[in-house]
């Protein structure tokens, strides 16, 4: 099921939030939690309530155990238990797909047929939407618990609605348990009380970021992506520019639905984007960009590795480490690997360099640090390393100009003015909505009824297969 | 960000009416446009019945869109005049079948748009109630028809049939979940903005061409009609066949350009085609076995491919792993059930050459005309296992 689909919009929502609201305490959040794992199942297969049950159930015992315990060795031995199991799952269903790949790829070159045996289907499994978002927020948790940051919590059904709250569940935000688990206890203790108007609107702009440009700009593109290897200059950068407003329109939009939809059910979610396209700088891009992941990385990854505490090249590798593993937790592709390691690198670049880059012009920083972003979505986007490199031939003109004719006039239009309006446009975010006059909220609403009626021409959310 | 509820900043309450009621005039507005105009042929189920009833041996049923065909194959089966010898039942892939390419049986062209499981379930209890049973029933079973993504919601015009054929069968309650899974589905069509555009195209065409804008009969020969008309449209004799117009077909070039990027253009999903649905090859078994156990004869033809097409298909490993499979089930099928399956789906099995397609997988009268006669071999095989099961 998705958020920009009827079943969703006029089934479940309503049905949901009307009973939700006649709801208090844990029956409030046992119909959270029920409801969240109807959504999953409606999201993918059924069985994709079993790893996340497991995760669940597992993390929100250890996390007694750890917290009932002051022996710092059977502490760690449950945090090792835990981290073992959520990422052992990680792996088992993102990576087993490469491992699949990389063994039937060997076996082949020893024997034509050898990578046809069946134990090599053992490892070809269908990934659980979501499981990204979910492992990253139990584990989370349980490290919070390991560093005595927080309490463990007592209410099972609390803590299956924080893992499981639909709005966040299959391609966040990131949600953490102390920015969600105490919205959970006011709401069972106080009852819901719907924002109505605060979460209408964004998610009516979250769909129309969705459905009107995200969707038309990626079937434009991705024809023209699947021939990628044979454009010249002109279709290259156009659908490179495509792709960078599709990705950003499309995981945003869903980010502003998800903060939309909890609203509705009086819970904040993070916020995710902060136009990233108006970074000034890749440090600053990340600040921006998808900033739920960011810090998880920043907190469990980064800083656990030693951060910028252990010297300037440990820093620096540090660094890179947490770019590549955040690229891989894309997905299962050296492409993702090479995505991080790019952003490692401009990291790099960018420290090293930072005091005479500040100097320039705000502006030409902000198109600079666009233009490096956008260059490094070929890796996030390119099947394979190799098309990558030919589409980076392509963007340097090394197959002649080309032709505009990939791309229709009237689509290359809709892809310049998303770029320029996402570089210098106040997000929904900025903006002081308490202002929204008669012209913009009719406007904004016209908007959305079109987003409405176009919603069969839509697609999954991108984010969805990491 | 740690939002909280008094850090969200309210919007005015009178914007936030405007707002509702913008979202809420677009919506009215394209669900009253094409509820009115009803292009999905969604309730056209009445008006179908009364022409197809009308409908004489030298009158065409014509509209500039796809009517509703499900109601029009009800009433002809239903005919208490009905005489047909053979009944095709089957997509547009062999709906140019004509009386004239079977000189030794009667005809009844069934042909279906987009004809999925469940209209071969729900054809099976026409048949039950059908005055005159045909003795031979062929059954046209497309490549993508056990693509799992392919879905399409045109069966729902036959629900009451499809309930009955799965209360047959000892199906609970969840049978009776399709009436109002019609009306949601019949909602969401009209709801869309694909439906709005396609209505706004046809009210277009229509104006211009001073045309009615519901189904209408003509008394003519395709021919005849054909000479009328500047632009296609969906045309269906009394027997059931499609004219297609000469004059109006694409030319060779445009035909062999749909042909070559059949599977790039991932047409019939055959792009993102990943495995065969075995329950749908299961259920379709049972509709023969349905079939076959009133004593009729069954025939089940793949219909053929442009030769491109069909090259690039086989060039595929993963659309020609699935081709091979569907061809094993259909013949694995088809002998449990005692009917004959014949693979037309390598155009040179049948010496159709590019020239004989009108696009990648709709045949001309020339290759027609030797599918015909393979079906007819096959039912005259199959006429001394025309016992019940």
């Amino acid at each position: 099921m998705l958020f920009n689909s009827f079943e969703f919009l006029l089934l479940f929502l309503p049905v949901v939030l009307g009973v939700a609201l006649l709801l208090r305490g844990n029956a409030l959040l046992f119909w959270i939690a029920l409801a969240s794992c109807v959504f999953y199942a409606f999201a993918g297969h059924s069985w994709f309530l079993i790893p996340m049950g497991i995760s669940t159930t597992l993390d929100f015992w250890v996390g007694g155990r750890i917290g009932a315990s002051s022996n710092p060795r059977v502490r760690r031995a449950y945090l090792i238990l835990s981290l073992t199991a959520n990422l052992g799952l990680l792996a088992y269903f993102k990576y087993s797909g490469l491992i699949a790949r990389t063994i039937e790829s060997a076996l082949n070159v020893v024997s034509p047929h050898a990578g046809n045996a069946a134990w090599v289907d053992l490892f070809r499994v269908v990934l659980p939407a979501g499981i990204s978002f979910y492992t990253f927020q139990t584990i989370s948790y349980v490290i919070d618990i390991y560093r005595r940051q927080s309490p463990p919590e007592r209410n099972f059904l609390k803590y299956l609605s924080f893992v499981a709250f639909f709005p966040h569940l299959v391609a966040g935000p990131l949600t953490r348990h102390h920015q969600l688990i105490p919205q959970l206890s006011r709401i069972a203790e106080r009852g819901i009380t719907p924002r109505w108007r605060a979460a209408l609107i964004l998610f009516a702009v979250g769909l129309a970021k969705k459905v009107l440009i995200a969707d038309r700009v990626g079937n434009a593109i991705d024809p023209v992506i699947a021939t990628i290897g044979s454009q010249g200059f002109v279709a290259s950068w156009l659908v490179l520019l495509g792709y960078s407003v599709q990705i950003y329109f499309d995981f945003s939009g869903y980010s502003d639905m998800a903060i939309g939809l909890g609203r509705l059910f009086a819970i904040e979610l993070p916020q995710n984007f902060n136009s990233p396209y108006q970074a000034t700088s890749p440090s600053d891009f990340w600040t921006r960009w998808h900033i739920t992941l960011s810090r998880w990385l920043r907190d469990y990854l980064y800083i656990p590795l030693g951060g910028n505490r252990k010297g300037d090249m440990r820093t620096k590798v540090n660094l890179m480490i947490t770019m590549v593993l955040g690229g891989l937790w894309h997905g299962a592709n050296w492409t993702f690997a090479m995505w991080g390691l790019f952003h490692g690198l401009l990291l790099w670049g960018y420290h090293a360099t930072s005091e005479s880059w500040d100097v320039w012009p705000e502006w030409w920083r902000r198109v600079a640090t666009y233009l490096l972003m956008t260059l490094a979505w070929v890796f996030f986007r390119a099947p394979t390393l190799s098309l990558a490199g030919r589409w980076f031939g392509g963007l340097a003109g090394m197959r002649g100009l080309g032709a505009l004719e990939a791309v229709s006039p009237h689509m290359a239009l809709l892809i310049l003015a998303a770029v320029v309006g996402s570089m210098t446009m106040r997000n929904v975010y900025q903006r002081d909505m308490s202002t929204l006059s008669l012209t913009q909220a009719g406007f904004i609403g016209a908007v959305a009824g079109v987003a409405l009626v176009m919603m069969n021409y839509s697609s999954k959310f991108l984010y969805f297969q990491f | 960000m740690e939002g909280t509820p008094a850090s969200v900043p309210g919007v005015p309450r009178r914007s936030f009416a405007l707002f509702v009621a913008a979202v809420c005039a677009v919506c009215v507005v394209t669900y009253t446009i094409n509820a009115h105009y009803d292009v999905s042929a969604l309730d056209q189920g009445a008006l179908i019945t009364r022409l197809a009833t009308a409908q004489t041996g030298s009158d065409l049923l014509v509209w500039q869109d796809a009517f509703d065909q499900r109601a029009w194959l009800k009433e002809r089966l239903l005919d208490p005049r009905a005489d047909e010898q053979l009944l095709i039942l089957s997509s547009s892939t062999l709906g140019g079948l004509s009386q004239a390419m079977f000189p030794r049986r009667t005809v009844l062209n069934g042909w279906l748009s987009a004809p999925t499981i469940e209209d071969f379930e729900a054809s099976t209890v026409l048949l039950d109630h059908a005055p005159h049973k045909p003795p031979i029933v062929v059954l046209g079973i497309d490549a993508w028809f056990l693509n799992p993504v392919i879905d399409d919601q045109r069966w729902r015009s036959l629900t009451a049939e499809y309930i009955a054929y799965h209360r047959a069968e000892g199906e609970g309650v969840q049978v009776y979940a399709q009436r109002p899974l019609r009306w949601w589905a019949t909602f969401k069509e009209r709801l869309t903005f694909a439906t709005l555009r396609e209505t706004l195209l046809f009210v277009r065409r229509a104006h211009r061409a001073s045309e009615p804008i519901s189904p209408w009969l003509v008394r003519a020969t395709p021919a005849e009609y054909c000479s009328r008309i500047s632009a296609e449209e969906y045309i269906r004799t009394a027997v059931g066949d499609y004219v297609s117009c000469p004059g109006l077909r694409n030319p060779q070039a445009v035909v062999d350009s749909e042909a070559t990027t059949y599977l790039s253009l991932n047409t019939h999903s055959m792009a993102e085609w990943r495995v065969v649905d075995r329950s749908r090859a299961f259920r379709l078994e049972a509709a023969i076995e349905h079939i076959r156990n009133d004593g009729e004869s069954v025939v089940v033809v793949a219909p053929p491919y442009h030769p491109v097409t069909y090259a690039a298909l086989r060039s595929n490993p993963n659309t020609a792993r699935n081709l091979d499979e569907v061809d094993k089930i259909l013949g694995e099928m088809a002998h449990r059930t005692g009917a004959e399956y014949i693979n037309l789906r390598d155009p040179s099995d049948l010496g159709c050459v590019a020239e004989d397609f009108l696009d990648s997988h709709h045949t001309k009268a020339s290759c027609g005309r030797k599918i015909a006669e393979r079906i007819a071999a096959a039912a005259d095989a199959s006429a001394g296992s025309r016992q019940p099961r």
